[in-house]
């Protein structure tokens, strides 16, 4: 077979490239909502460690913010994903892809949570005694001064974790969630050919992440122009 | 006079090391206090626990006034440590308008004003990077001198300054002198000689002399003080 028919049997017969949609769409929610989930919880959970670190309170939920650190990055992904879809969620009627998003978005909060509390730590000790003297709070001083500090300091090492979350997702195949990955799976059993689907795939990851990427870099351009610009 | 601050017996240490040693100090309204000593003698570490930066281990600062303690000390530091991301007049205002002290409005008015008098105005909307150390450090002053604190703490405002910069914040430091009430740590004696009212020797983490400026740069009686004089005239 010509590569031209390749193509169209991997997209056009049967209308295939459904699938791809559908893994695309699937893809890109769990992604998206995750990340939003992951830096939500991320951002809470670094600001509940460093209050303990500063000024030593919530003991507790300190410990299980650090617990929740260690067991999240100290186990696989897909393994999450199948205590939380197989013995979690067993007997709950719940939206599969949904499980998908609370599944990687707590693990990408875990990631999210220790690059924010290095930025947090990377912020001039001076901003926060200028705070204080003036009288702001903590929790003033954590969202007015520290965590925009702190975001634009490790912007570069979040844009990093986004990226590995929208890959990571390809693990969601596992519990039957019809991704990219899993659409490719599907194509190729129907035309016996692994490598069109596959490329196919592998493409729209690659735009994704460059796009993702781009995206990434004007944010940080925005932060940095922010800061510098000089008004008359 | 009106007493605003009264420091009994005061120690600082960190660890097994004495910072400062048994400090007595008392300012009244208006004063003018300067601080000199060698570097590693304890001013900055007697300012920072003036201001509650730091936790102090033996006896007690007591502030005399009945407002609540932040609106009575205001804070210039050393590197200015202006909010890197905010403008100029959000630097000003943002405080005072969290801790609910002023409104936005008002707030924006009375920062419009201290800006006009240190000539900063039209650089309202500018971020601290763009500014350059003189004007970094007048706008920290003023930052700290919107909810007119009872008394001012200036820790070597100076010392992170290039020379030409340094007078227009001198300038602007004397003419806050006349109204407020100041405890200055800087080793610029000659503005010391100009300002205070009473300056103070510190060495080794206590107050080895205290007087009149006359007292103290004409008549020293340490011979560390002559010491520390012959070293920083020469």
């Amino acid at each position: 077979m010509k590569f031209i028919d390749k193509i169209r049997d991997t997209i056009i017969v049967d209308n295939r490239y459904e699938y791809i949609l559908e893994g695309l769409k699937n893809t890109l929610i769990i992604a998206f909502f995750a990340l939003l989930i992951g830096l939500i919880l991320g951002i809470i959970i670094s600001i509940i460690r460093n209050n303990y670190k500063e000024n030593k309170k919530n003991k507790i939920l300190n410990f299980f913010a650090t617990f929740y650190i260690t067991v999240i990055r100290g186990t696989p992904a897909v393994l999450q994903l199948m205590i939380l879809y197989y013995v979690i969620f067993k007997s709950v009627d719940i939206n599969i892809v949904l499980v998908g998003i609370i599944s990687f978005g707590l693990n990408s909060a875990a990631y999210v949570s220790e690059i924010i509390r290095a930025g947090i730590d990377s912020v001039d000790k001076g901003q926060k005694e200028a705070a204080k003297v003036l009288g702001l709070s903590y929790i003033d001083q954590i969202i007015y001064i520290i965590l925009p500090q702190a975001i634009r300091n490790v912007l570069p090492a979040l844009g990093n974790e986004f990226i590995t979350l929208l890959k990571e997702t390809s693990v969601a195949s596992y519990i039957g969630i019809v991704e990219l990955i899993k659409a490719s799976d599907i194509i190729a059993s129907n035309t016996y050919d692994y490598l069109f689907p596959l490329m196919i795939v592998a493409l729209i990851y690659l735009i994704l992440t460059v796009g993702l990427s781009k995206l990434l870099k004007r944010l940080e351009r925005m932060f940095n122009i922010n800061e510098k610009v000089i008004t008359n | 006079m009106k007493k605003l601050l009264q420091i009994k017996g005061l120690y600082k240490s960190y660890g097994s090391k004495e910072i400062l040693k048994n400090i007595n100090l008392d300012v009244y309204k208006n004063d003018v206090v300067v601080i000199i000593g060698p570097s590693g003698s304890g001013k900055s570490t007697l300012l920072r626990c003036i201001s509650k930066l730091e936790n102090i281990t033996k006896g007690e600062i007591i502030y005399e006034s009945d407002k609540n303690f932040h609106e009575q000390i205001g804070m210039v530091f050393q590197n200015f440590n202006l909010f890197q991301n905010m403008t100029v007049l959000k630097n000003i205002t943002l405080a005072p308008v969290k801790t609910k002290k002023m409104t936005l409005n008002a707030a924006n008015k009375k920062a419009l004003e201290l800006l006009k008098m240190i000539n900063l105005e039209n650089r309202k909307d500018a971020y601290p990077d763009s500014l350059s150390g003189g004007e970094k450090q007048r706008v920290a002053i003023v930052r700290s001198l919107i909810t007119n604190p009872d008394i001012m703490l200036f820790d070597e405002p100076t010392s992170a300054l290039d020379p030409e910069m340094i007078k227009e914040v001198l300038n602007l430091m004397k003419k806050l002198a006349e109204t407020n009430t100041m405890i200055i740590v800087t080793h610029e004696i000659a503005f010391a000689k100009e300002v205070a009212t009473r300056v103070i020797f510190m060495d080794e983490g206590k107050i080895l002399e205290s007087g009149t400026k006359e007292e103290i740069f004409n008549n020293p009686k340490t011979d560390r003080l002559k010491e520390f004089l012959s070293k920083i005239k020469s």
